[in-house]
């Protein structure tokens, strides 16, 4: 009964931690992809180049290199823990890890699906960098966090259902505290990501 | 041709590596040259053209310079103390080991950039050397011989990616102590490993004066070291109990040795620093209780700044003298090697090997925390040992765990590899030295020169406060040789007693003021600020 209750308190900060995102209009530029800007990018690589020749300026300054390079930032940022810990809180990023490690590493029941789920996952930001849908911000900040937010709660789950459960609860019990403690203090830290 | 020579070269080598698994024997054959190779190609990589690129000293090589040179030539330091322990600097004091290794320096090589920045560059390609008997050693250690097995090829991997690392190379390169104290750490811990081996006690104390050594030669050691000092003895005279009382002896050294620092830190000097670099200090609170409150959360989120995505793989850390520009510390390539290093060895159970990266991963960013910025990779140099350690092992799990389209899977990350660094090359010498000319110092060195000649016509130099630091280069790059410039506020007017003296008046641009005196403008070449500096001729 008290592991439910841990997962179900984990669930309400979480919720809480993506609460202090409503006051935002939009997520600033961080993980917007914009071929425009990356056009740019490339004259500017390329001016810097004078006196070089042309094939050694095109092998390291073409499209299809720069736009990768490019895309795979726009990509990591958006798993960039300081903005992950204000999305997801402590316990939720903790979470995320849990449930990756447990679909790595264990054979459990329902592993084809949890792939799927994870790689779902990892593909489900390109929606936001590729496309930055123009929906109202909390529909979208919710949509966006809430199946990470379930497969966090799997990793904790599985965490802390073994016998082996007290030092897991007690860690869980610490992590569930910072969390708290993180988005009380460092609330601010919020408008570092996304426009008021 | 250089860049298509690096492109064989590394051809080379890394099908080498990564051919192991079906072609064991070349790499037994190739193995001793493969190695020599891959230390000359860090010793190449570190020493290449140091003088010129980064281009420019900065203030602090420039400030350590002088002081280096003044001890050389007078056992005192710039300000008349003779061989001080803490160096008074720019605003600060400096801890002393780089300087004193770099008077080693110029007493065989001179006053010049190459003498500066030789002890970071041979640190950094000693280390190179370091990591492969470190990694070494621990396998031999390890009594999991399967680890050490599968691993064979980790120490030779390990060091080949560190010496193309950009993160180790971007410090080595520069007059950065740091270089020389992750090199005086890491040889400490080879001390520690031998003695864990060889049970022999002296190798414990050397390893242990080692680390007090790293504490004067970079401030973050001043916490690092002394952390793991606790530890290392607190394990060791919980598991070796017949050492206890030699190891007692040992730790009371160390704290006499730690004596002096701790002491100084205590100082309003000291303490200049810490509030300088604080990183409390963007949190101000009223009483002890918010202290209490703010104070570990923001220790806890610039702790975890350190494993950042952004700042490991896309940014850096912003400084332009740290990274190169739209560059990361490590390749985009390392990313899911360094992930599967770390699920493979957090699977693994007790092991040295674990002990070693995982612990230097944890234990690094603990002193930069404290600090801001952050993240701030200076600071954190010490942790690339442990990315690149886990890229290493994640390169040979996966490889390993590939059963089919080996060869080609071995040749498309070949090609990733050379690819990404010879780019960095690229980046490195065409791209860097004109985009980050600001936060070197070449100009300087130019203003120095220009003005060195109207000082030998007989002119008197005065600098605008705002150059102040432009005492420093004359100091440098003039040997001492000329009279040193005298620093005015702005807004100077030429007195009316220097009336017969010709006086050069050298001033940030703050528009043309007496278009008449003007007689030269230093335009630093750098497309982006277009800074230039004045020469006015009274």
């Amino acid at each position: 009964m008290l592991k439910k209750i841990f997962v179900v308190t984990a669930f309400i900060i979480e919720l809480l931690a993506v609460s202090e995102w409503f006051v935002c209009k939009q997520f600033k530029d961080f993980i917007h992809f914009s071929s425009f800007n990356q056009a740019l990018y490339l004259k500017g690589l390329m001016d810097n180049d004078s006196g070089i020749p042309f094939l050694i300026v095109r092998v390291f300054h073409n499209k299809p290199i720069v736009f990768l390079d490019i895309f795979v930032k726009y990509y990591l940022s958006f798993w960039d823990d300081r903005f992950l810990l204000n999305l997801f809180s402590v316990v939720g990023c903790f979470g995320i890890i849990l449930g990756i490690w447990y679909l790595l590493s264990r054979n459990c029941k329902h592993k084809k699906q949890l792939w799927i789920m994870l790689i779902f996952l990892l593909a489900f930001p390109l929606v936001e960098i590729l496309f930055k849908p123009n929906i109202n911000f909390i529909f979208k900040v919710i949509i966006l966090v809430l199946p990470y937010q379930l497969f966090s709660l799997f990793g904790l789950w599985q965490f802390i259902k073994t016998d082996k459960g007290n030092f897991r609860m007690a860690l869980i019990y610490c992590l569930l505290f910072l969390s708290i403690w993180w988005i009380n203090v460092l609330q601010s830290d919020v408008s570092n990501y996304c426009v008021r | 041709m250089a860049g298509l020579c690096f492109l064989s070269f590394l051809s080379a080598s890394i099908s080498c590596f990564l051919s192991k698994a079906y072609n064991a024997e070349i790499i037994v054959k190739l193995y001793k040259i493969i190695l020599i190779s891959i230390f000359l190609l860090a010793g190449l990589l570190r020493f290449y053209n140091i003088s010129n690129n980064p281009p420019g000293l900065y203030i602090d090589e420039v400030a350590n310079g002088n002081d280096a040179y003044s001890i050389l030539k007078t056992g005192k330091d710039q300000y008349g103390q003779s061989f001080p322990l803490f160096f008074r600097s720019l605003g600060d004091y400096k801890v002393p080991v780089y300087i004193y290794a770099t008077s080693f320096s110029m007493a065989f090589l001179g006053k010049n950039e190459f003498a500066v920045r030789f002890p970071s560059a041979l640190a950094g390609t000693l280390t190179v050397i370091l990591i492969y008997f470190i990694l070494e050693q621990l396998l031999a250690l390890d009594k999991n011989k399967s680890l050490g097995k599968r691993l064979k090829y980790l120490p030779i991997l390990a060091a080949f990616l560190l010496a193309i690392s950009p993160w180790h190379l971007q410090f080595s390169r520069g007059g950065f102590e740091v270089t020389l104290a992750v090199f005086l750490f890491l040889l400490a811990s080879l001390l520690v490993i031998f003695y864990l081996k060889k049970k022999n006690f002296l190798y414990l104390s050397l390893g242990y004066l080692l680390y007090m050594l790293t504490i004067y030669t970079y401030d973050s050691y001043r916490i690092l070291s002394p952390l793991v000092l606790i530890i290392l003895t607190l394990l060791i005279f919980w598991k070796i109990p017949k050492e206890r009382i030699k190891l007692i002896l040992l730790g009371a050294f160390c704290l006499l040795l730690y004596f002096p620092i701790f002491q100084f830190s205590l100082t309003p000097d000291g303490l200049e620093r810490f509030s300088q670099t604080s990183a409390f200090v963007e949190y101000p609170t009223r009483s002890l209780l918010e202290k209490i409150k703010v104070y570990p959360v923001v220790f806890l989120k610039n702790y975890f700044s350190y494993f950042s995505s952004n700042y490991l793989f896309n940014f850096g850390d912003g400084i332009g003298r740290h990274q190169l520009p739209d560059f990361g510390l490590l390749f985009f390539w390392q990313l899911p090697f360094i992930l599967a290093g770390l699920y493979a060895l957090i699977k693994e159970k007790k092991s040295y090997l674990i002990y070693f990266i995982l612990g230097i991963l944890v234990l690094s960013p603990i002193p930069a925390a404290f600090a801001r910025p952050s993240p701030h990779t200076l600071r954190n140099l010490l942790a690339v040992v442990s990315f690149i350690s886990l890229s290493a092992i994640g390169i040979i799990i996966i490889l390993d765990k590939i059963k089919t389209w080996r060869k080609t899977v071995i040749f498309l990350l070949s090609i990733i590899i050379i690819y990404y660094f010879l780019s960095y090359l690229h980046f490195y010498y065409v791209h860097y030295p004109n985009t980050n000319i600001l936060d070197w110092g070449k100009g300087y060195k130019q203003v120095v020169e220009e003005s060195s000649k109207y000082s030998k016509a007989g002119y008197k130099i005065v600098i605008d406060e705002k150059l102040a630091s432009l005492t420093q280069y004359f100091k440098f790059y003039t040997l001492g040789n000329l009279p040193n410039p005298e620093v005015v506020p702005e807004g100077w007017y030429k007195p009316r007693k220097w009336d017969n003296q010709p006086v050069l008046y050298i001033r940030p641009y703050y528009g043309v003021k007496f278009p008449k005196s003007l007689v030269e403008n230093i335009i630093l070449p750098d497309p982006v600020h277009d800074i230039s500096v004045q020469f006015y001729q009274y």
